[in-house]
């Protein structure tokens, strides 16, 4: 209860924030730019969240429009970054956008862009399959360090899980997964299922749906054996599963969702998107929306996002260069 | 389960079916206007509605939809949705000859009774049918391709050679884009709109829709031949039952079963039930000429895709198909996770899916028998008036999908090739087979020898795909030597007309 009336405060503080820039930015509606199909993907859900909040509430007095471009997201970022600076553009991203271009798919970055704000984010987990009989991450890296490239891990080649798997066998020195393309969550399932997959990093929603039963407790019945959560502390989903720091593992790996608009817009817009994203946050259906999808608000903007950015990019990089030519 | 299709019946749920299989059958209706594309546009005005009511009007659109499409391929040769692509090769011949009453009638019945088929397995045994399909591996999707794409052969219309140039060109233009396996970009000679290749959407309306087009407007001179309707044959008799039974269970159960499949989807469904029931038939010889078993193939198989699309959908929370994905992404915005758990959490929504598909299907046949004299009159509407309706919506359409310009480039590209090609005497139905197969046979080959670390033998070791490969040799060698056979015989002919 405190906490709630303590969000409210805020959310009304915030209000008083956004004012002033209020009279000036928007004066009309809002367009999104989704790199990618409609409904796909938790994160163009939490962009129609954002908007159904936004209108609710009446938060900035102008309506968001979502526009998808289908296709890979090459195609529909690059038509994003083109865009007028006029503040009215803004395109929805997510960790792709480092691992597109450090695996050379796209020719900018996101320092072609003005980052806006980060709403939300989800993370990682390792899993791996019962039949296995590994029922921790320690298990799971000697078993990849002692028969190197026997252990199939499921990704989408060149992308976000692959990157992330990567990373994970990097922990330990000689562990080597076999990854195989079979797509993210819900293509990674059935083969997970199958036995052909013996590994994999769920998102946090993913491994919830596939682990634990309908009480939210571990499901028997589920072939997942959840090892590891690469958030910073553990979700309330499945609270037994230990973070891979608490494992002594210096490892963190969250797929953030960013607003970013194209360079040049003016700052008043940039700020008052960034104020609008925080005041939408404080609604309780984007709460609910949030962890529906097993994430967590995480509002960020100005210096400290740009910072957060560059962090990532050096983390993910090289990895992701790794990832394209395996 | 029975309160769950009860529960359709509320008048306001009724109005829910209603709308969303009008409004379903007249998008897939339009050439270039899709189901899934539908239901994406319909996707935010749900958010104010309840979960129940959204995924309602969501799944009668959906099946709406994937019937809509035979009206055009029948009466105009130009499929409204790329799952209706079979159809039009034996659904216009037959309309052509006089027909057009008989010829939509097959089609009607056969979506129907395809429809019910997958209802049944969705509703009985969705939960042991998924466990099955996950059982499945890699190769074995890649024999079962192996065995449809030999039978290009086939379906080349008489001239082997010819077939096998359009099958292969159908193949050629899915390698550009990124890669289905490696995520690798490849063959898009630096054009950053290639990254995504040549998508199924605009190749198979240009393919089909367009170059029919193109080909109406140059005829446009000589005088319209209006297709005499005549309501006889539009019900399927008891003794078309009889004669069409096994070609009707044998498409629904093939159409059922692909849909079940991710990623394979309703194109792959009816083509692969259209090669089984040709090779299944008495007259292989009437395909592509207006055969009927032609029309029932296609039209119970790209129905029964359907709900066999829904099946993993239900039981495991995997999209069978792209459509399913976005009916996924309907749910997530009401706060329901599909998935294993979905069964146990919200049971009212899980019999709600399964009801409505059951009453929509219903719904459907009534208004495509109802409305079959209002339609066939798309045929003696002046081509003056209907051929810049048409382009409008393949541009509108095909533009919407993504939202890129690149899209429709393609599809009049394909479109100018798909005249030429027709104009030279190549048939286009391999170069559909081709093209839908080719992706799915190299995404899962490719999986496959991820998986064993680049080691193919279990391919021949394996019982399954073994068995299946044998099955496309043999029909290979069968098809070619039946080809011969016929060409030889008809050259004898043609000596013997014009022998001295």
């Amino acid at each position: 209860m405190i906490r709630l009336t303590i969000t409210a405060m805020l959310a009304s503080l915030v209000g008083f924030a956004v004012g002033p820039a209020h009279a000036q930015w928007p004066e009309k509606p809002i367009k999104i730019t989704v790199p990618w199909k409609a409904g796909a993907g938790a994160v163009d859900q939490m962009t129609r969240q954002l908007q159904k909040t936004v209108a609710d509430n009446d938060t900035v007095g102008q309506p968001i429009t979502i526009f998808n471009i289908g296709g890979p997201i090459p195609i529909g970022l690059r038509q994003a970054k083109d865009q007028d600076p006029d503040g009215y553009n803004f395109v929805v991203m997510h960790t792709a956008m480092m691992t597109l271009q450090a695996a050379g798919k796209i020719d900018f970055g996101y320092r072609d862009f003005e980052p806006v704000v980060r709403l939300g984010q989800f993370c990682q987990t390792t899993s791996a399959h019962k039949d296995t009989g590994i029922e921790t991450l320690d298990e799971l890296l000697d078993r990849a360090a002692a028969e190197p490239n026997t252990l199939v891990h499921g990704a989408n080649l060149g992308a976000i899980n692959h990157v992330y798997g990567i990373m994970v066998e990097d922990l330990r020195d000689g562990a080597k997964f076999r990854f195989v393309q079979t797509g993210g969550d819900a293509g990674t399932y059935p083969e997970f299922k199958g036995g052909r997959v013996q590994v994999a990093g769920f998102s946090a929603a993913g491994a919830s749906n596939f682990a634990l039963g309908a009480d939210g407790m571990a499901d028997p019945e589920s072939p997942v054996r959840l090892l590891a959560y690469a958030g910073s502390e553990r979700h309330k989903n499945f609270p037994d599963v230990p973070t891979f720091v608490e494992l002594g593992y210096d490892f963190q790996f969250c797929v953030d969702g960013w607003y970013f608009a194209p360079k040049g817009t003016p700052q008043e817009a940039i700020d008052g998107f960034a104020g609008m994203v925080e005041a939408a946050l404080a609604d309780e259906g984007m709460q609910s929306f949030l962890d529906s999808k097993a994430m967590v608000g995480a509002f960020q903007a100005g210096s400290e996002l740009h910072a957060e950015m560059d962090r990532q990019w050096e983390a993910i990089a090289p990895v992701a260069a790794r990832a394209a030519t395996k | 389960m029975i309160d769950g299709i009860l529960g359709t019946f509320t008048l306001f749920q009724l109005t829910f079916i209603l709308v969303g299989v009008f409004s379903g059958i007249v998008v897939g209706a339009i050439p270039g206007l899709t189901g899934s594309m539908l239901i994406a546009l319909t996707l935010p005005l749900t958010f104010h509605m309840s979960a129940l009511h959204a995924t309602t009007l969501l799944i009668a659109m959906y099946v709406g939809s994937i019937t809509g499409g035979l009206i055009t391929a029948t009466l105009l040769r130009m499929p409204g949705s790329p799952a209706a692509v079979m159809t039009t090769l034996d659904g216009y011949p037959l309309a052509k000859s006089g027909q057009p009453g008989r010829a939509l009638g097959l089609g009607i019945t056969a979506s129907f009774i395809g429809s019910l088929f997958a209802w049944i397995a969705l509703a009985t045994i969705s939960e042991p049918l998924s466990e099955l399909a996950v059982k499945l591996t890699p190769f074995n999707y890649f024999a079962l391709v192996m065995m449809a794409i030999v039978l290009i052969a086939s379906v080349a219309g008489g001239d082997v050679i010819k077939g096998l140039v359009t099958g292969f060109l159908g193949m050629l233009v899915t390698f550009p884009g990124i890669d289905p396996s490696g995520g690798v970009v490849r063959l898009t000679f630096g054009t950053a709109d290639l990254i995504g290749g040549f998508k199924l959407l605009p190749v198979l309306i240009g393919i089909f829709a367009v170059s029919q087009i193109f080909a109406d407007a140059l005829n446009m001179r000589s005088k319209p031949e209006p297709l005499e309707f005549s309501g006889r044959g539009m019900f399927m008799s008891l003794r078309d039952m009889k004669v069409q039974a096994v070609n009707l269970v044998r498409s629904s159960l093939v159409g059922t079963f692909i849909g079940i499949l991710p990623g394979v989807g309703a194109s792959v469904g009816s083509a692969l039930s259209y090669l089984f029931a040709r090779l299944g038939s008495k007259t292989p010889e009437k395909f592509g000429k207006g055969s009927e078993e032609g029309i029932v193939a296609s039209e119970a198989a790209n129905n029964a895709t359907v709900g066999g699309a829904l099946i993993p959908l239900i039981a495991l929370g995997i999209p069978g198909s792209v459509t399913d994905a976005i009916l996924i992404g309907a749910l997530t915005i009401h706060s329901l996770q599909p998935g294993p758990l979905l069964f146990s959490t919200n049971p009212e929504i899980v019999w709600n899916v399964i009801g409505v598909y059951f009453v929509a299907t219903f719904v459907m046949f009534t208004l495509m028998l109802g409305l079959i004299r209002f339609y066939v009159r798309i045929s003696v509407i002046p081509k003056s008036y209907l051929l810049p309706v048409i382009t409008v919506c393949c541009v509108v359409g095909v533009y919407s999908l993504n939202n890129t310009m690149f899209d429709v480039w393609t599809m009049l590209g394909f479109g100018v090739i798909g005249f030429l090609l027709e104009r030279a005497g190549f048939n286009l139905g391999p170069f559909v087979i081709g093209y839908v197969l080719a992706k799915v046979a190299e995404a899962k080959l490719r999986q496959g020898l991820m998986f064993t670390d680049g080691d193919i033998t279990p391919l021949f070791t394996d019982p399954l795909s073994v068995a299946m490969l044998l099955i496309a040799l043999l029909l290979l060698v069968w098809s070619l030597s039946v080809e011969r056979r016929r060409t030889r015989s008809a050259t004898v002919k043609v000596n013997e007309s014009t022998g001295p």
